[in-house]
């Protein structure tokens, strides 16, 4: 009777025919379904100590199908961001479903280094169904990563996606050695658990700058992939975000790095950049201080925010930032965003 | 528990005309990958990464394929970034993902008619339509067809060619044919560049292979039962699949797939789907399993005594002739298992008339029990494809290979790879003839800059199947 009723409920609610019933309620205290398009919040928190994980990775996707009868996958949407302080994520309402298709299915990834995955679809622990997952409220518990657990398990568990394969290639190393039969290293996943600064708002690299910012300022005409970069993983100290030029070779790129640290370490890591950094030229056009490097096909521009205690490091390929200014107007914008994000007695809002 | 949430998921899950392709073949293929030895294999011939060395099809190389990859959501696993690379355990599952396409009717192999998917009959303005399409006696024939599909529903193709036909098909892309080219290019390949394009073309191959084989699992694909393909799942006049399948989806997803309980051996590509000894894997599914439309039909209980004899579509699975009459005669009726406590169907005895028929709890314990079997197969026909082995031994400036397990004949190609990642032959392929186990194949002068010898035969093996057998030796 139950399963009659449930199953009378959703084929009711398939009346619309470009949008599938979602699979999970609309908040985690209600009955009806959620809507696949979204929008959708959450919380992360440490399952451990119930506090927010703060700068974890939020990936969304949306996939289509088309077709009647012999339907065929039918393309993807992503949406890639990070949790706030607080541990809040928002993934944006999906804007439209692509013409002559049909929106099937929505899955959720959170992925910080030092906690095992979350996947709005299937738990970790027994890979079953998960179903407390809710579209508004929704309560993310990572659970912080044992040495005992698999990583080939878990790159299976994350699954794919550009930012989520910059983020995780460590673990691929680690899964290779395990495949191997090495013996697990206690402690190969890091614990990135450390507490922040504790000085301003959290702020992470992929707000700093949009695709948009880059296309207003070098009129390119392309599309980007984005996601973290693959050398280092983010912390709470560093992030990262790489516009990758689709189609096109490495000199289309844009890389941000940042780095946030106490003002003295951010000073010595700008220094670091500037002695390390190939024809690195201080300026001092942007922030407290700045540079201007080259490397081949590369251009590069850092800054050093003394107040924040924020160094970045822009990386930008000469087809894509065609001159010195050009960089250095995006690396502007980056400066601009920041200090809007992170009010500062004296500086312009 | 499990159950209910299956239930509750059905509606909001996509269609299936196979096991999904997103989710249950993907999981297939990865738990086989990782129940497999392609690890230890992509290790020995060099990829110190093995299942996790990224490797790199360019797009502009592979449009078509990279195309078809990112109509899925990235969150799978088998997407290629922008510049074409993943792992390669991504391009093997990407290759399991992708399998259908337009050849989806070509992955049915009904064990008893030896044949491949037949349309089911759809009434009979469908058939008159269809036979008015495909007689040359009537003009504008594609004009019936059309209307033939506007009028009576989805379209459907008419034939398919049997699976274990199709896998060696000389019009299939992702034949075996294909996976050896591929395989042998990844070996022979001069740069560290052609190489890995090659593997993972290799290995999307090998995945559209291994998905071929995985259908073999699903009762309805090997029991003659397209009927099963055409149920409504959903609201929508198009949105028809096999339940069975769907249920596989839900209950399991990508991630949930069990991975193979052992590793199954077969000295022919062809025997790991069927076989005179019945163990290829659409003979186990056949005669173990009933399908929607392939079970016991009615049949009216006599009164002399509790044994019957229900017609069946199929001749295997045979019921047992003495069933529980008495369970049966409930309104729930009883369940027929397989003797290890998993369902085969249910049965009921209504007014005297026994009726099996399966119901979505039962279909769910069956694909808990088919799924490792599945997994099981597939990690084997992973390891077949890549079994060829040879011993290459680099001393005193010459390589020289011998023959690992018996081979037939084939040709050998020696090669060398300098500390850039650059391999050159060693002299021309030279024909071999078959050899036996640990028979010398050749040998050839190493370059003083070899920092690896590599040895390739490409031909049959004992068994006559094709076969890339591949030695790879550093140089000290």
């Amino acid at each position: 009777m139950i399963r009659t009723l449930l199953f009378a409920l959703f084929l009711a609610a398939c009346a619309g025919p470009e949008v599938r019933v979602a699979p999970f309620r609309a908040r985690p205290d209600a009955t009806d379904a959620g809507d696949l398009r979204g929008p959708f919040t959450g919380k992360v928190l440490d399952a451990t100590t119930r506090t927010p994980v703060a700068g974890a990775l939020v990936y969304a996707a949306w996939s289509f199908q088309s077709g009647a009868g012999l339907q065929s996958a039918a393309g993807a949407h992503e949406f890639v961001g990070s949790t706030d302080a607080t541990g809040a994520y928002t993934v944006p309402i999906l804007a439209h479903v692509p013409k002559d298709t049909r929106l099937v299915d929505f899955e959720l990834l959170v992925y910080k280094r030092g906690f095992v995955a979350y996947r709005s679809d299937r738990r970790f622990a027994d890979l079953g169904p998960r179903m407390d997952f809710a579209q508004h409220d929704n309560q993310v518990l990572l659970e912080r990563w044992r040495d005992d657990y698999s990583h080939a398990r878990h790159l299976r568990y994350v699954g794919g996606g550009a930012a989520v394969a910059a983020l995780t290639g460590w673990e691929a190393d680690e899964a290779a050695a395990e495949m191997s039969g090495a013996p697990k290293r206690p402690g190969s996943m890091g614990t990135d658990l450390t507490v922040t600064t504790g000085r301003g708002p959290y702020i992470v690299a992929a707000q700093l700058l949009s695709e948009a910012d880059i296309k207003a300022q070098t009129k390119y005409d392309g599309s980007f992939e984005t996601g973290p970069l693959g050398d280092e993983p983010d912390t709470t100290s560093y992030s990262s975000q790489h516009f990758k030029a689709l189609g096109r070779g490495e000199t289309y790129d844009v890389a941000l790095r940042m780095w946030r640290l106490d003002p003295g370490a951010a000073q010595t890591r700008y220094e670091e950049l500037l002695g390390s950094l190939p024809s690195a030229q201080e300026n001092n056009a942007i922030a407290s201080r700045s540079l201007i490097a080259a490397e081949g096909d590369i251009r590069g521009v850092a800054f050093f925010d003394g107040q924040r205690g924020i160094v970045v490091l822009l990386t930008c390929g000469k087809n894509q930032c065609a001159t010195d200014e050009s960089a250095a107007a995006l690396a502007q914008k980056i400066y601009d965003r920041i200090q809007s994000l992170w009010a500062t007695p004296g500086s312009k809002p | 528990m499990k159950r209910l949430i299956v239930v509750a998921l059905l509606a909001a899950s996509a269609n299936a005309y196979a096991w999904e392709d997103a989710s249950t073949h993907a999981g297939l293929t990865e738990a086989a990958a990782l129940g497999s030895h392609l690890h230890a294999r992509l290790k020995a011939l060099g990829y110190e990464r093995g299942l996790y060395e990224p490797l790199t099809i360019p797009p502009e190389d592979a449009s078509s394929l990279v195309a078809a990859l990112r109509q899925y959501a990235p969150t799978g696993g088998f997407v290629p970034d922008g510049r074409g690379r993943q792992y390669a355990i991504a391009w093997l599952v990407g290759g399991a993902v992708i399998a259908d396409g337009p050849f989806i009717a070509n992955h049915f192999y009904d064990v008893w008619t030896k044949g491949g998917w037949i349309e089911p009959s759809r009434g009979v303005l469908h058939g008159l339509l269809t036979w008015m399409a495909n007689v040359e006696l009537f003009e504008a024939q594609d004009s019936w067809r059309d209307l033939r599909d506007e009028t009576t529903g989805v379209p459907l193709p008419e034939r398919g060619v049997p699976a274990p036909d199709w896998v060696v098909a000389s019009n299939n892309p992702l034949a075996v044919d294909g996976f050896l080219d591929q395989y042998a290019k990844a070996i022979r390949g001069s740069s560290p560049g052609e190489r890995s394009r090659a593997m993972a073309g290799a290995l999307v191959a090998a995945g559209a292979i291994a998905h071929v084989l995985e259908d073999m699992g699903s009762p309805s694909h090997v029991r003659g039962d397209a009927r099963a393909h055409l149920d409504k799942l959903g609201t929508g006049d198009a949105d028809l699949g096999s339940r069975f399948e769907r249920i596989a989806a839900v209950a399991y997803g990508r991630v949930g797939v069990p991975g193979p309980e052992r590793v199954i051996t077969r000295p022919t590509l062809r025997a790991f789907f069927t076989n005179d000894q019945h163990d290829g894997l659409a003979d186990v599914t056949a005669m173990r399993w009933f399908s929607a439309y392939t079970l016991p039909g009615t049949v009216r209980i006599g009164t002399g005594g509790r044994t019957v004899s229900p017609p069946l579509v199929k001749p295997q699975p045979a019921p047992p002739t003495r069933l529980n009459l008495m369970a049966a005669s409930q309104p729930q009726g009883t369940t027929l298992d397989d003797g290890h406590g998993v369902c085969l169907a249910r049965y009921r005895v209504d007014r005297g008339m026994l009726s099996f028929w399966l119901d979505d709890d039962c279909m769910l314990a069956e694909v808990g029990a088919i799924l490792p079997e599945v997994s099981s197969y597939t990690a084997g026909v992973i390891d077949f494809l890549f079994r060829g082995e040879l011993d290459v031994s680099a001393s005193g400036g010459r390589i020289a290979a011998k023959a690992k397990g018996a081979l037939g004949a084939g040709t050998l190609e020696l090669l060398s790879e300098d500390a850039r990642g650059v391999r050159s032959p060693l002299g021309g392929a030279r024909p071999v003839a078959a050899s036996a186990d640990g028979a010398a194949l050749g040998d050839a002068q190493l370059p003083d800059d070899s920092v690896r010898a590599i040895a390739l035969f490409t031909g049959v093996d004992a068994a006559g199947e094709k076969i890339v057998a591949v030695g790879v030796v550093t140089v000290k």
